[in-house]
C-alpha cells in the first residue's frame, strides 16, 4: 500500500506540470524573501572576525567621517567669489531635510572666538607644562625683561593687527596670554586643516573654496539609505546658482560605488554567462531545450541565496559576485542529466551517471563545506551560498530537468574530442616529462607571486570619488590620514583624557618631537593634568614674587607712558590664577576638536592620537603598551603584517579542511591510494598554474583570489577522481567528454569575471581560467601517461575488459 | 493792497526743506545702495599709495600713540603696511602669505594664513577695509549714511558678528571724488578710538612688485 502511493507521488513529481509549478513556487517564494534580507558591499567582511583586526577595522569606521558628508561649494570657473559662496551655502543649507543630513553645528560661533580666548586665559595655569612655567617665570624676572615686554606690547598695539586686537592689552601686559593662543593656533594649525572662518562660515584662506559639514543620521553601511541620502544631496546642489558648484565627500559615496560597481559586474557576467551557455549548449546540441541545462544554476541560485542570506545578518555583493563561477560549476549537472535523459535508454542512463556526478558534487561541496568553517564572514558566506546552489542544482538537475528533455531521435552530432589513449610508453614518457617541465615552469612563476594584504584594495570605489577626496584634501589639508593613530581606552572621558595626557608625556620622552605629534593633549588636558598644573603655578608663584613682579611692572610701565591703572584687568586676573580651582573651561571654538579626538561609543571613550607611522615610532608605541594596557596601536604597516599573518593562517585551516574532506569523500569513493594519487595530480597542477596565471597578469594574492586556489583544487580533484574511475572502470571515452564539458563550463563561467570590474572579480577570475585550465589538461593528457609509465597505480577492474559506455 | 511776502522766508523755508529733503533723501536711500555705488566707484582702482597717520586714544597710555608710514594696496589679495615712525615696520599681505619685517632686529617672518585664524581673520578686515569690498562688510555691519558729502559710513558689528566683542563702530569718510578713503576710525568697546587719516594718496599708480617681498 506504502509502496503503491510512493509510486504514484514518484510518477506525479515526475509530471511537467507539478515540476514547474514546485520550481516555480520555490523560486517566487525565495525572491519574496529577498527584500527582507540585507545586502552590503562592506570590505571589512574580508576580515577574520573575533579578531584584532575586525575590532580595528571597526575602530576606524567609528573614528573616522563615518556620518559625516563633507560638501565643498566653489565657483565652477574657479574665481574666489566669497559673497556668492556664502549665500550659495545658505541656500544649500535651507533646502537640507534633517531626516537626510543636517548641518553640523561647528560647536562655536565666529563671535564667541574672543569670549573664548578670555576664558582660555583665565584657565592659564592649567595649559602650562613644566617647561612652559619655567620659561614664564624666567621671562618676567628682570627689569629689562619686563620692560621688553611692555615695550612689545606698545609696539604691537601700533601695528596693523593693533586695530583689531581681539585680546584687551591691559589684560595682558607680559603676553602671556597672546603666547598660551599662539601656542594653542600653532597646535591647532599642525593638524594641517586649512580652513579658516569667514563670517559665519569655512573657507581657504583664497576665499575660493566654502566647507560645510553635514551629519547625517543614515549609517554608511545602509545601501538604500546612502542612495537617498546622495539623492537628496544632488537636489540641493541642483538647487544652486548656476555658476556654483556642490562636491560631496563621504562614506557613502564609497558604499555606493562598490555596489554600484559590484551589481553592474554581476549583470554583466549573468548575460555574458548565458550568452556563452547557450551559445554552448545550442552548438553542442542543437536543440533548444538544451537551454533548461542553463536555466538549473539559475533557478537554483535564488532559493540558494534566500537560504544562505537567512544564516547571516548582512550579505556581502562580493560573494554575489561568485554567481558566475558557481553558475559554471553547477551547469555541469544539468549536461550530465541532459545527456542521459536524451539517450536512447534514459532511465538506465541516468540511473548510471548518479554516482559519479554525485561524486563529483560532493567534492566540489567539500571545498565550500570547508570554507563555511572559517572565520572570514566571505567566506562562510561563499560557502554556504555555493553549497545550496549545488545541492539545489544537483536536485533540480536528478528531478526536474529530465522530464523536459525529448529524447532524440537522430544521433546526436558528436562533439570532436579525441579520448585520451594509453599510447606508447615512450610517447607517455615525453608527455609526463614535458608535464613535469610545464609543472616546473608554474612553480616558479607561482614563487614570483607576493601576498598583498592591503584590504582596501578590494575596494572598487569609483575612480571619481577617490580624486574627489583627493581634491578635497588638496583644498582643505589631509589631516592625519596617513599617520598610525594610537588610542587609548576608558570608562569615562576624563580617564580617556589622563591616558592622552601620559600618552603624549610618554611619546615625547620616548624621542618623538611634540611636532609630529598631533594630540588634543595640550589643547585639552586631563583634570589630573589641571590639577598639577595649578599646583605648580602656586608654588611658583608665591607672595614675594607676585610683589616683586608688581615693583618692576609698575615702574616700567611709567616709563613708556602707560598710565597708572593700565594693568588693573591683570593683576585681578592674576589673583584669579592663584584661587579659582581647576576646572575645564569650554572654550567653544576647542570643541570640534574635541569631537574629532574624543570618541564615546558602547559605554567607552576613546582619545586619539595620530603619529608618523614610522617604524621606530610605532616600535615605541608598543612597547609603551606594555606599560598602558589601555592603549591601542592602528598601523598601516603593523595593519598589513598582522592581516597577512592571520589571512596565510586562515588559508591554511580551510586548505586543511578541504583537503580532509576531500580526501575522505575520495577515498571513501575509490578506496585506492594508487588511484588517490593521480586524482591528485591534476589537482596540483590546476593550484600551481592558477598562482602561474596571477603572477603572469602581474596580479598578486590578496584575502579574496586566496579562496580561488582551493576551490581550483576542489574542481580540478574533480577531473582526475572522474579519469582514474574512468580507467579502473573503462568509461574513458564517455568520461572524457563529460570532463571536458565540465571545465569547459567552469572556465566559462569563470572567464566572464574577467570583464569584470571590481578589483576582487578579476583576480578570481584569472586564477580560476588558469587552474581549471591546467587540471582539465593534466587529467586530459598526464595522467593517461601516468597510467601508462605506472599501470600498477591504477588497474582495470577485474570485470572490465574493453572501453564500455554508460 | 496784497502785501507781496518777503522772499527771504521762502527762502528760509526752502532752506529748511532743502535740509530735510537732503536729510530724508540720505535716510531713504539705502545705505547698502550707496555702498554699492562708492563699491563700484572704488572698481576701476587698480592701486592705492598712500601715507597715513595712526592716532590712537587709549586709557592705557596718558597720551595718544601717533604713528606715521605708508598703505599700498593692490585689491583684492595685496597690502603692504609700512610704519616709518615712531618705529620701524612692515606687514605685507599676498593672497594667503604673511611676511613682516621688524625694524628692531632687521629680521623678517613668514607665515601663512592657513591653519592661522585669528591672523586670517585681521587680514580679512585689512583687505576689506582698504580693498573697498563694502558688500562683504555689510554682511557683519549694519551701515548708515552720516553724511554725503563727503560720503561718510558708520559701521556698526551686528551682534553675531565676530567683532560685536570689540569694536563699537568703523567710520569710514571717502574723499570728495569717493574714489578712496579719505580716514577711517575706530572705536572700540573699552572707549579706546583709533583714527587713521590718509594723506597724499594716490590712485592706480605703479607699485613695485618687489616691495611685498620685504
Amino acid at each position: 500500500m506504502a509502496g503503491a502511493f510512493r509510486d504514484k507521488l514518484r510518477q506525479g513529481l515526475r509530471r511537467r506540470p507539478v515540476v514547474a509549478g514546485l520550481v516555480a513556487a520555490i523560486t517566487l517564494a525565495a525572491a519574496a524573501a529577498l527584500p527582507f534580507r540585507t545586502f552590503d558591499g562592506r570590505i571589512d567582511v574580508m576580515l577574520p572576525d573575533r579578531s584584532e583586526l575586525r575590532s580595528v577595522f571597526g575602530l576606524l569606521r567609528d573614528i573616522e567621517v563615518a556620518d559625516k558628508v563633507l560638501v565643498t561649494l566653489a565657483m565652477r570657473d574657479g574665481s574666489a567669489a566669497p559673497e556668492t559662496l556664502a549665500a550659495a551655502a545658505e541656500t544649500y543649507v535651507a533646502g537640507l531635510d534633517p531626516a537626510w543630513a543636517a548641518p553640523l553645528a561647528t560647536g562655536f560661533a565666529a563671535a564667541d572666538v574672543a569670549d573664548d580666548f578670555a576664558k582660555l586665559a583665565r584657565r592659564l595655569p592649567d595649559y602650562l607644562s613644566e617647561a612652559d612655567l619655567r620659561k614664564l617665570r624666567d621671562g618676567a624676572a628682570s627689569t629689562a625683561d619686563v620692560r621688553a615686554a611692555l615695550q612689545a606690547l606698545k609696539n604691537r598695539l601700533q601695528r596693523p593687527e593693533g586695530m583689531w586686537s581681539a585680546v584687551a592689552p591691559g589684560s595682558d601686559p607680559l603676553d602671556w596670554n597672546g603666547r598660551l593662543a599662539a601656542g594653542l593656533l600653532h597646535a591647532v594649525s599642525s593638524f594641517g586643516y586649512r580652513a579658516v572662518p569667514v563670517g559665519n562660515h569655512l573657507m581657504d584662506p583664497e576665499r575660493r573654496h566654502l566647507l560645510l559639514v553635514l551629519q547625517t543620521p543614515v549609517p554608511m553601511t545602509d545601501v538604500d539609505g546612502g542612495r537617498g541620502l546622495l539623492a537628496h544631496l544632488a537636489a540641493r546642489a541642483a538647487e544652486l546658482p548656476a555658476p556654483v558648484e556642490a562636491r560631496i565627500v563621504c562614506g557613502h559615496l564609497h558604499t555606493a560605488g562598490n555596489e554600484a560597481i559590484i551589481r553592474r559586474d554581476i549583470r554583466r557576467t549573468a548575460l555574458a554567462v548565458s550568452a556563452v551557455f547557450l551559445a554552448l549548449f545550442w552548438g553542442a546540441y542543437r536543440d533548444p531545450r538544451a537551454a533548461g541545462i542553463l536555466l538549473i544554476p539559475m533557478l537554483a541560485s535564488v532559493p540558494a541565496l534566500a537560504a544562505a542570506a537567512a544564516l547571516f545578518s548582512s550579505f556581502s555583493f562580493i560573494v554575489l559576485g561568485f554567481g558566475s563561477v558557481i553558475a559554471g560549476i553547477a551547469v555541469d549537472y544539468g549536461i550530465h542529466t541532459y545527456v542521459a535523459a536524451r539517450s536512447a535508454q534514459p532511465d538506465r542512463n541516468l540511473s548510471g551517471i548518479r554516482r559519479p556526478v554525485a561524486l563529483s558534487t560532493l567534492t566540489t561541496l567539500c571545498v565550500f563545506v570547508a570554507f563555511c568553517f572559517s572565520s572570514i564572514p566571505a567566506y562562510r558566506q561563499l560557502g554556504a551560498f555555493a553549497s545550496f546552489a549545488i545541492v539545489i542544482s544537483l536536485v533540480y538537475a536528478f528531478w526536474a530537468l529530465p522530464p523536459f528533455v525529448r529524447r532524440r531521435v537522430s544521433p546526436v552530432p558528436e562533439p570532436p574530442l579525441v579520448a585520451p589513449a594509453a599510447g606508447s610508453r615512450a610517447r607517455a614518457a615525453g608527455i609526463a616529462g614535458g608535464a613535469i617541465l610545464v609543472l616546473a615552469v608554474g612553480v616558479g612563476l607561482l614563487a614570483r607571486l607576493a601576498l598583498d594584504p592591503d584590504v582596501s584594495k578590494l575596494d572598487g570605489t569609483p575612480q571619481a570619488v577617490l580624486d574627489e577626496e583627493t581634491r578635497a584634501m588638496a583644498v582643505w589639508g589631509g589631516g592625519p590620514s596617513r599617520a598610525a593613530i594610537l588610542v587609548v581606552e576608558a570608562p569615562d572621558e576624563n580617564e580617556a583624557l589622563r591616558l592622552n595626557d601620559r600618552l603624549y608625556a610618554e611619546l615625547q620622552a620616548a624621542g618623538l618631537p611634540a611636532a609630529e605629534i598631533t594630540s588634543l593633549a595640550p589643547l585639552w588636558p586631563s583634570a589630573e593634568t589641571r590639577q598639577t598644573r595649578r599646583a605648580a603655578w602656586n608654588e611658583t608663584w608665591t607672595d614675594a614674587r607676585i610683589a616683586e613682579l608688581r615693583r618692576i611692572a609698575v615702574q616700567e610701565a611709567a616709563a613708556l607712558d602707560f598710565s597708572e591703572q593700565a594693568f588693573a584687568a591683570f593683576w585681578e586676573r592674576f589673583a584669579e590664577w592663584r584661587d579659582v580651582a581647576a576646572e575645564p573651561e569650554s572654550a567653544g571654538f576647542l570643541e570640534p576638536l574635541r569631537r574629532q579626538f574624543v570618541h564615546a561609543r558602547n559605554g567607552a571613550v576613546r582619545a586619539t592620537t595620530f603619529i608618523p607611522d614610522e617604524p621606530d615610532w610605532i616600535d615605541a608605541a608598543l612597547r609603551l603598551r606594555q606599560e598602558m594596557p589601555e592603549l591601542r596601536v592602528i598601523s598601516r604597516r603593523a595593519f598589513s603584517a598582522d592581516l597577512s599573518a592571520q589571512v596565510i593562517g586562515e588559508m591554511r585551516r580551510t586548505t586543511i579542511w578541504a583537503g580532509i574532506f576531500i580526501l575522505l569523500v575520495t577515498g571513501l569513493a575509490l578506496r585506492r591510494a594508487g588511484m588517490l594519487v593521480m586524482a591528485a595530480l591534476p589537482a596540483v597542477a590546476g593550484m600551481v598554474w592558477g598562482g602561474a596565471g596571477m603572477a603572469l597578469w602581474g596580479l598578486s594574492l590578496n584575502v579574496s583570489n586566496l579562496i580561488a586556489g582551493i576551490l581550483v583544487f576542489g574542481l580540478c580533484i574533480d577531473y582526475g577522481i572522474c579519469m582514474a574511475y574512468a580507467q579502473r572502470r573503462g568509461m574513458r571515452r564517455d568520461m572524457f567528454r563529460a570532463v571536458t564539458l565540465s571545465a569547459l563550463t567552469t572556465a566559462l563561467g569563470a572567464a566572464v569575471l574577467l570583464i569584470a570590474d571590481h578589483p576582487a572579480f578579476l583576480s578570481i577570475g584569472v586564477t580560476l581560467v588558469f587552474g581549471v585550465s591546467a587540471g582539465y589538461l593534466y587529467a586530459w593528457l598526464a595522467l593517461p601517461a601516468l597510467q601508462t609509465l605506472f599501470p600498477r597505480l591504477n588497474p582495470p577492474d577485474a570485470d572490465v575488459s574493453k572501453e564500455g559506455g554508460a | 493792497m496784497a502785501r507781496r511776502m518777503s522772499p527771504r522766508p521762502f527762502r528760509e523755508a526752502g532752506l529748511i526743506i532743502g535740509l530735510l529733503a537732503i536729510r530724508i533723501a540720505v535716510a531713504a536711500e539705502p545705505a547698502n545702495d550707496v555702498l554699492g555705488q562708492m563699491e563700484q566707484a572704488m572698481a576701476d582702482v587698480r592701486t592705492v599709495k598712500t601715507d597715513f597717520v595712526q592716532e590712537k586714544q587709549m586709557a592705557l597710555f596718558n597720551h595718544p600713540l601717533v604713528t606715521r608710514g605708508s598703505i599700498w594696496v593692490e585689491p583684492p589679495h595685496r597690502l603692504l603696511w609700512r610704519v616709518e615712525s615712531p618705529m620701524r615696520y612692515a606687514l605685507a599681505l599676498d593672497g594667503s602669505r604673511i611676511r613682516q619685517w621688524d625694524g628692531e632686529t632687521g629680521k623678517t617672518t613668514s607665515l601663512s594664513m592657513d591653519g592661522n585664524p585669528v591672523f586670517a581673520a585681521v587680514t580679512e578686515q585689512l583687505n576689506a577695509w582698504f580693498g573697498g569690498r563694502y558688500g562683504l562688510l555689510a554682511q557683519d555691519y549694519e551701515v548708515e549714511q552720516q553724511a554725503a558729502a563727503p560720503a561718510t559710513f558708520t559701521f556698526v558689528p551686528k551682534p553675531t558678528a565676530p567683532s560685536a566683542k570689540m569694536l563699537e563702530s568703523v567710520t569710514v569718510v571717502f574723499r570728495e571724488d569717493a574714489r578712496y578713503i579719505a580716514s577711517i576710525q575706530i572705536a572700540d568697546r573699552g572707549g579706546d578710538v583709533t583714527t587713521l587719516t590718509f594723506v597724499d594718496t594716490e590712485l592706480n599708480v605703479p607699485l613695485d612688485p618687489k616691495a611685498w617681498e620685504l
